[in-house]
């Protein structure tokens, strides 16, 4: 019997709806595969048909409570009325983690599995989508308020190192107190506002290259040796 | 600002400051403006590297070097060493402040430190990181439970005033009251306990000096005092406190708390009406005016002292609105403290005294710094505590109306205060800085406003009804 595409969305979300239900009554660590295909209604194998692991399932979870607030960020500006780029990063993130709440139990292996700070294996579009649908909604605020800043991909990793960073600590178990990740998320956002925000390096100067050249020892001449 | 600070801005302010909104500190002003005065996360960084560099271990090395009283060069690496623990406390996330008072502390127990290590803590100043409006609504969210929209009819995302810890926000309630709303930063209660741990472990071997207990009594209280700062119920129970001392008829206002919408980081209070002493002096008000909100401001704090038992530890121009209609304002409990039993009874027998003849006086002060009649009063002499009792009395016995606008009663009592301080004369409870803190800055309120009062009637009043028992006034 062929299986139509509406079918197919169905039984993946009575897969993610049963999993949701059963990781927050039982524990993510306690649910089993066999366990989310029992509540769905569907044969083990079958599960597998949509999910390779029950890791992938809560990546799904949370890849669907992303995209809930990140379209409603959208529809509300896309953080093009805030007063700042600290502002509107804030802001993002802190949409994120209040749809992300009922999840926060099992963030973590979320965390581990799609959100990395290496991206994961090619094949891994779900965790690849939560990643890009928030980085470019990053450049687009960076565009749009730090024209000039240093985009790239040395500016995309220290951003994802701190977010996944907020994520990790707001995720920890037991979960830390509201106010305590609000501090942490303003912090990590003026870090990174800072660090675009600050003045290049300034080119070594070649007297200054020599002089430091000199200290250590590199063009000293060499000591002559005992009776040479 | 310190009052000694606040002071000496008085002694300089002819007018108003023309440049920034009333009230607000140059700081302040700038972190309204949205850009903080100092980055935040700079400062946590900057904590982590500067403690790791320097490691805790050999902090109380140096410490303890001090007090070896071994050979010069030893004390002078010492000496080093505190530079370098000063810069340990420079980069403080959020104790500053508190550093900033314990500074103040440790210079009224001279010797204990080298003078540039209390320089530096008396250098350092508080600020909390400005919080942006998504910052300030989720803080909101997360103490209310709500968005900000569904509490209050309007709310204005961006601070109109900063407050201690935190900062204040206009907003409407549903019935159509206007109230303001102070939003503490979020965690920084929990910061300043980890930092004044790490202040703990780093001033623990001065404990062991021949002020130890008295530096000690010193911290515990600053401790409080800041710990008190942050937890905005406190405040919130001494605007209660101090909103019951006063009547319509007495043209004093303190806010009213709206307890459904405070917590111990938000604090929803009625916004009071009225200007801030610079607009109030902008507006260039006759003599008459000047001492009616003078004597105004000598009630309500003396109202605050003798019926409520509450010391304000920070009277300064921010925390006052000169209102239509010759009413006064108070606002920002934050640095309220009620005296303990011992402490109001050293308060009322000073009063006492303060009505009998300098002689009392001063047998008084000396056995609250700890010297019997006979006691001995170290090198300084007595003079300064003789200078400091004289100095406070002056407008009591001025024998009517006192100019505090005479510039030099108040130079007289900062002269006073520091020769007072750097002998060894603030000893006994922490009480006793903290009121003379307290009264050096309500002078200098009372000098930047020009105002003539007759402090001994005010004063006698209030202390009648005050001692008669709370309710009598």
């Amino acid at each position: 019997m062929r299986v139509t595409a509406a079918q197919k969305a169905a039984t993946r979300g009575r897969i993610v709806r049963a999993a949701h239900r059963l990781f927050t009554r039982h524990g993510f660590a306690a649910v089993t595969t066999r366990d989310i295909a029992r509540a769905a209604g569907i044969a083990s194998g079958t599960l597998f048909n949509y999910f390779p692991t029950k890791e992938a399932v809560a990546v799904a979870l949370a890849a669907s409570a992303l995209a809930d607030a990140r379209a409603g960020w959208d529809a509300a500006g896309g953080g093009g009325r805030a007063g700042s780029l600290d502002e509107a990063l804030f802001a993002l993130v802190a949409a994120e983690l209040r749809a992300l709440e009922p999840h926060r139990g099992y963030l973590g292996p979320v965390l581990e599995t799609a959100l990395k700070a290496l991206p994961g294996p090619i094949g891994d579009p779900e965790g690849g989508a939560i990643r890009a649908g928030h980085v470019d909604r990053v450049r687009a605020l960076l565009a749009t308020y730090r024209p000039a800043a240093p985009a790239g991909p040395v500016a995309e990793h220290l951003y994802w190192s701190l977010y996944t960073g907020v994520l990790a600590f707001w995720a920890a178990d037991p979960p830390p107190a509201p106010d305590e990740t609000l501090a942490i998320l303003d912090h990590s956002v003026r870090a990174f506002v800072g660090w675009l925000d600050a003045p290049p390096p300034q080119p070594v100067p070649e007297s200054e290259k020599a002089d430091d050249a000199d200290r250590r020892g590199a063009r000293r001449p060499p000591r002559p040796r005992p009776g040479g | 600002m310190t009052p000694i600070d606040e002071v000496l801005a008085a002694l300089r302010a002819r007018g108003p400051a023309a440049d920034r909104p009333p009230g607000l500190s140059p700081e302040a002003a700038a972190a309204l403006a949205g850009r903080p005065p100092v980055s935040g996360l700079g400062r946590l960084w900057a904590t982590g590297r500067l403690a790791a560099r320097a490691g805790l271990p050999y902090l109380g090395l140096w410490a303890r070097g001090v007090f070896r009283g071994a050979g010069r060069g030893e004390r002078d690496r010492a000496k080093a060493h505190l530079r370098a623990a000063a810069a340990v406390v420079a980069g403080m996330g959020y104790l500053r402040g508190a550093a900033m008072k314990v500074g103040q502390g440790l210079a009224k127990l001279p010797g204990l430190l080298p003078d540039e290590f209390v320089e530096t803590l008396d250098r350092l100043h508080f600020d909390a990181p400005a919080m942006h409006p998504a910052l300030a609504r989720e803080q909101l969210r997360g103490e209310l439970g709500c968005d900000a929209d569904e509490v209050f009819a309007r709310f204005d995302p961006l601070p109109f005033a900063v407050a201690s810890l935190g900062q204040v926000h206009r907003a409407v309630l549903p019935s159509g009251r206007e109230a303001a709303v102070k939003v503490q930063y979020p965690a920084i209660a929990r910061a300043i306990q980890a930092d004044f741990r790490l202040l703990g472990v780093l001033l623990a071997p001065l404990r062991r000096g021949p002020d130890g207990d008295r530096l000690a009594a010193y911290l515990g209280d600053i401790r409080r005092t800041v710990e008190r700062e942050a937890d905005y119920r406190a405040e919130a129970g001494a605007l209660r406190a101090a909103r019951a001392l006063f009547r319509e008829a007495n043209g004093i206002d303190v806010p009213r708390v709206y307890d459904e919408l405070s917590t111990g980081r938000v604090l929803t209070m009625e916004r009071l009406p009225g200007v801030h002493l610079p607009d109030f002096l902008a507006g260039d008000p006759p003599q008459g005016l000047r001492d009616h909100f003078g004597a105004l401001v000598c009630r309500a704090y003396a109202r605050l002292h003798f019926a409520g038992r509450l010391l304000h530890a920070d009277p300064h121009p921010g925390n006052i609105l000169f209102a239509p209609g010759g009413r006064l304002g108070l606002i920002d409990f934050g640095c309220v403290r009620a005296y303990t039993p011992e402490e109001w009874d050293w308060t009322r027998r000073w009063e006492e005294a303060a009505r009998r003849t300098p002689a009392d006086r001063t047998r008084v002060c000396r056995e609250f710094v700890g010297l019997g009649p006979g006691g001995d009063p170290g090198s300084t002499g007595s003079e300064p505590l003789e200078a400091w009792v004289a100095w406070s009395n002056r407008p009591r016995e001025a024998g009517g109306p006192f100019d505090f606008g005479d510039e030099t009663y108040l130079r007289d009592g900062v002269a006073v205060l520091r020769a007072l301080l750097r002998g060894r004369w603030a000893r006994g409870l922490p009480i006793g800085v903290f009121s003379a803190r307290w009264y050096l800055g309500v002078c200098g309120l009372l000098h930047r406003l020009r105002a003539r009062v007759d402090v001994r009637a005010v004063t006698d009043e209030e202390y009648a009804a005050g001692v008669a028992g709370p309710g009598s006034v």
